[in-house]
């Protein structure tokens, strides 16, 4: 059974209205108002894992500016992480040169979160379902695969994935507001 | 990829100096990490101070060297960060692993063992 991810308390993060109220100025002396974070990212991502990887990076930077905590980025990172590197493994079958869009939405206390290709569909038209052997196992038995999903399923809720017009969709959200 | 070894008795640190074990670089880390194992000594310690992000295809790599270490020999992690500890907890991998705070530190005690 899939455990209870209610958020355990939201973190005070910069309101960008509040943000928006202070001005700076130029050095010509005009009044101009800081820019205004967005609550909303979206990417285009070339399918290579080394462009995962730099996408990665700057999300984290962008997430940790709009107040995201680190145990909260953390999560989202590896989350996005597998999300991602399935793209280019799985529906892309590792071909360089597509594209695929990402889509994220931070709300007060989840992250609304959209991986969009035109790759192959999923096997079965549903995500895997991400189950680790029972532990302890033989040396030989230990799986080298198949965390991928598990991690997606442990810190990810409402997974939904569908397949329209040659287009796999997976949505999920993730609770923000992480204190462990 | 680079690594740093150090080989003191029956202990051989490799030292990872990437900052990401992903699936841009997973097969590489394996087959490196293979070859600078080599066939002893009996203890490999896989000091992974360095390494600031881990996703399941280097998860997987880590437990695919295990494996090939064998029954007879073992590998050994130290120095996860809290966000690799995370992934080896979620997965349960903590418990396939002996994990040491520190790689000096266990280097440091065999040292006055021997």
């Amino acid at each position: 059974m899939k455990p209870d991810r209610a958020p355990r308390g939201v973190p005070s993060r910069k309101d960008p209205a509040d943000a928006a109220g202070s001005k700076s100025r130029t050095s010509d002396g005009r009044d101009t108002p800081p820019p205004q974070p967005a609550r909303s990212l979206s990417r285009s991502i070339e399918s290579t894992p080394r462009d995962v990887r730099r996408a990665l990076k700057t999300i984290s930077g962008e997430l940790a500016l709009q107040g995201i905590g680190e145990t909260d980025r953390e999560a989202i990172e590896v989350v996005l992480a597998e999300c991602m590197n399935n793209v280019v493994e799985h529906a892309f079958g590792e071909t360089p040169g597509r594209r695929f869009d990402l889509r994220l939405h931070i709300a007060d206390d989840q992250l609304f979160c959209r991986v969009e290709d035109r790759g192959k569909p999923m096997p079965g038209l549903a995500p895997p379902a991400g189950r680790l052997p029972d532990l302890p196992v033989r040396l030989e038995d230990l799986p080298e695969g198949g965390f991928g999903w598990f991690l997606i399923r442990e810190l990810t809720c409402d997974l939904r994935y569908c397949r329209r017009d040659d287009r796999n969709s997976l949505t999920f959200q993730i609770p923000l507001g992480r204190c462990d | 990829m680079e690594f740093e070894t150090t080989r003191q008795g029956g202990i051989l640190r490799i030292n990872v100096l990437a900052e990401r074990i992903d699936a841009a670089c997973a097969i590489e880390f394996k087959d490196r990490i293979r070859e600078l194992c080599g066939e002893e000594p009996p203890r490999v310690i896989l000091d992974m101070q360095r390494v600031d992000f881990l996703d399941s295809s280097g998860l997987g790599a880590v437990v695919a060297v295990m494996k090939i270490l064998g029954k007879d020999r073992s590998l050994e992690l130290a120095g996860l960060s809290t966000k690799v500890s995370k992934v080896f907890r979620l997965t349960r991998m903590d418990s396939v692993f002996k994990i040491h705070p520190s790689a000096a530190a266990v280097m440091k005690s065999n040292a006055s063992a021997a």
